[in-house]
């Protein structure tokens, strides 16, 4: 499920550099509200002629116990400059942002740092460098993503980087990106949202009563049960070359149902009791509730 | 059948509405010239026109989600409604809630929302420096839109406002002009974990706008106004939208890049559809819905206690406030009978008394109440089509 274009890359789990316990991150896992920010601050760029073609900001979030993992939960832009000969990163800003947002309670801390461009060049090394200082001793990370919507790059390329000093003496404008894989992550909550919004065009209110979703869930089972039992008929019938993993498949699924529906009967009948009453006592309740408030206007009114 | 508490709603006699005064054409001329052409009849100069639906943007819908599953610690202490004694801890007020700013621009009658930000627990105004204020100041070097619209609150509540988002609601009235445009967005996180999503849009009511404005909410304004918890907020249409490239990122989630042969071990896509299970969850699922109804009604009376104490407290200090004057009148009638100096007669006027409560709290728990029952109702709908199945 990584957001980049498959490579056929290994990535390795490299031991320590040095002598204390600390790795490079492997993984990279990214909240969808991060990217959807990163490239609103990206179409929010100034169009005037001497800034760059790329904004660049701060990514917060947390870690994994050794390391290895990191968890992208949130980010902000900084304003910066950038021009053939020199680049400026506004860091009292960074500053104060970060002491304001640690109030929010959120545990979150620095991560590393994202620009809105594939390049990666002795300007992204200073940079860098400058946030390897703030999330020291730890790596830290930094994402890219194409706005330029580049062919090549197959769509926006999300890549993560970690960077290693290179070079004989260490110098803070020479580093090696190495690139590290970028995944999606969500919890399970918001996974109605994420559907409401990759829905075919135009996207449904959100505030609709739950019953429509089952019933959309109910037509797309019925949908692709129709569709196994087309490839089931067009198998026997000889018409299509049998795939014995999907074979298997169906046969596990088939077999899981058929076993559960001896004890239906009586469970029909118990859960209808309950879910009638529960929804009388319902009703009930909010009659109550509208009554009282009402009751507690009347009190106040002087006797005619 | 229709629901007896919908019927009731619906016999309130309507609060007097305000009649919209006609508008000048010629500030607006004068004014024209700032806004380019193309904007010209849209932005609302003079909140000539009601809003009438939110349209947010999908960052800030993502955002709310995001910030809705944030670890958070407890609210601390002076958010809690000055009185007595705390309210017993239930399972229900163990979930913090979430509260946000939004921020944005109304134009023509859609108030769209571009972007948002999460406030820390314990904030209750957006005046100068307060947190919302220094962050907004950092935002706009960036050049994000500075201008507040409305709050976000994301609760396990069932549903419904809580007192801290109606302060800060009257708080965003007041710094946006006290036009009436506050939007207050309400996402239930209690159904998100049952995968129904419940994000609400409302508007503060038009009685309850006047107990705003004073920022009030005692037993006179409440009565003047006709104000109960399903007539504090009105419920305004809401759709999402999202600009270009983050709907072709949203489109890379679903859609697989290149054509490779698909294997039934691993999904190809980032986001593979999803089924909502068809098994019957209601055995489980609505004994929790039923122990939450169950400690909003707990709330609901320890805050009833809470004010009927208030009361009587006001009630005896009035008595007593009452004996002192008629004893003054006395002695000094004694005095003037002899003659000597009276004292100064004490004013009817109660100093340093017990204030009236504000009900404020009342009402948000009855409509807490309410929005679970609701809940309530609406689990069991689904088990009874599910039984069916």
């Amino acid at each position: 499920m990584s957001l980049d274009t498959s490579s056929s890359a290994i990535h390795l789990n490299l031991p320590p550099t040095s002598s204390t316990q600390i790795r490079p991150p492997t993984l990279i896992t990214v909240h969808p509200s991060v990217v959807a920010s990163i490239l609103t601050h990206h179409s929010r760029k100034s169009t005037e002629a001497d800034s760059s073609n790329r904004v660049i900001g701060t990514l917060m979030g947390s870690r994994s116990e050794n390391g290895q993992e990191i968890d992208i939960r949130s980010s902000f832009a900084v304003p910066h400059k950038e021009d053939e000969n020199q680049i400026a990163v506004d860091m009292p800003f960074q500053q104060g942002m970060m002491q304001l947002l640690g109030k929010t309670g959120a545990k979150e801390s620095i991560v590393g740092w994202y620009a809105t461009h594939p390049t990666l060049n002795a300007y992204s090394a200073l940079i860098q460098n400058y946030f390897t200082g703030e999330t020291s001793p730890h790596p830290s990370v930094h994402l890219t993503i194409d706005t330029e919507l580049d062919p090549s790059g197959k769509g926006l390329g999300i890549k993560g980087w970690v960077s290693t000093q290179l070079g004989l003496s260490p110098k803070p404008e020479n580093c090696a990106f190495l690139p590290v894989p970028v995944v999606i992550k969500y919890a399970d909550s918001e996974r109605a949202a994420l559907d409401l919004l990759t829905a075919p065009a135009p996207t449904p209110s959100p505030s609709l009563p739950p019953l429509p979703t089952l019933s959309a869930s109910l037509t797309q089972l019925s949908t692709l049960i129709d569709q196994a039992l087309t490839y089931v008929q067009s198998v026997n019938s000889g018409s299509q070359n049998p795939d014995a993993e999907v074979g298997r498949y169906l046969l596990e699924g088939l077999g899981r149902w058929s076993g559960s529906d001896n004890e239906d009967e009586g469970g029909v009948k118990a859960g209808l009791q309950d879910t009638l009453t529960v929804s009388y006592l319902s009703n009930l309740v909010r009659s109550q509730v509208e009554l009282a408030g009402r009751l507690a206007l009347l009190q106040q009114t002087p006797a005619s | 059948m229709t629901s007896m508490a919908a019927a009731l709603a619906a016999s309130l006699p309507a609060a007097i509405t305000r009649t919209a005064t006609p508008q000048q054409s010629t500030s607006s001329t004068q004014q024209s010239k700032q806004f380019p052409q193309r904007l010209e009849g849209v932005v609302d100069v003079e909140a000539a026109r009601e809003v009438e639906s939110v349209s947010l943007n999908s960052l800030v819908f993502l955002k709310i989600m995001k910030h809705s599953t944030d670890i958070l610690p407890p609210p601390p202490a002076n958010t809690l409604q000055q009185d007595r004694n705390a309210p017993p801890p239930t399972a229900l007020s163990s979930h913090t809630d979430c509260l946000g700013v939004l921020l944005g621009l109304d134009l023509d009658g859609v108030m769209e929302v571009e972007d948002s930000f999460a406030l820390p627990g314990g904030e209750t105004s957006l005046g100068a420096n307060s947190y919302s204020d220094r962050l907004l100041t950092h935002l706009r070097e960036v050049q994000t839109p500075d201008s507040p619209v409305g709050v976000y609150l994301s609760t396990h509540n069932g549903g419904f406002a809580t007192r801290v988002s109606i302060e800060l609601l009257s708080a965003v009235e007041k710094v946006s002009g006290g036009r009436g445009k506050a939007v207050l967005i309400v996402h239930d996180a209690s159904k998100a974990n049952g995968g129904d999503l419940s994000v609400k849009a409302y508007r503060l009511g038009e009685g309850a706008r006047e107990a705003a404005k004073l920022g009030k909410w005692d037993e006179k304004t409440l009565t003047e106004n006709g104000i109960t918890s399903s007539t504090l907020l009105s419920s305004l249409p809401l759709n999402v939208t999202s600009p270009a490239l983050i709907s072709a990122f949203l489109s890379t989630l679903t859609a697989s890049a290149e054509q490779v042969q698909p294997s039934l071990s691993s999904p190809s896509v980032p986001l593979p559809p999803t089924f909502s299970p068809l098994v019957n969850p209601t055995s489980t699922s609505l004994t929790s819905y039923l122990q939450n109804t169950l400690d909003s009604l707990t709330l609901h009376s320890h805050e009833a206690n809470n004010i009927a104490f208030l009361t009587r407290q006001i009630a005896r200090e009035k008595v007593k406030h009452e004996q002192t004057i008629k004893d003054r009148e006395e002695e000094n009638a004694r005095r003037r009978k002899q003659g000597l100096s009276e004292f100064p007669t004490i004013s009817a006027e109660l100093k340093n008394g017990t204030k009236e409560p504000s009900r404020l709290e009342m009402i948000c728990l009855g409509g807490t109440v309410e929005g679970l029952a609701k809940g309530m109702g609406a689990e069991a709908g689904k088990g009874l089509v599910r039984n069916y199945l």
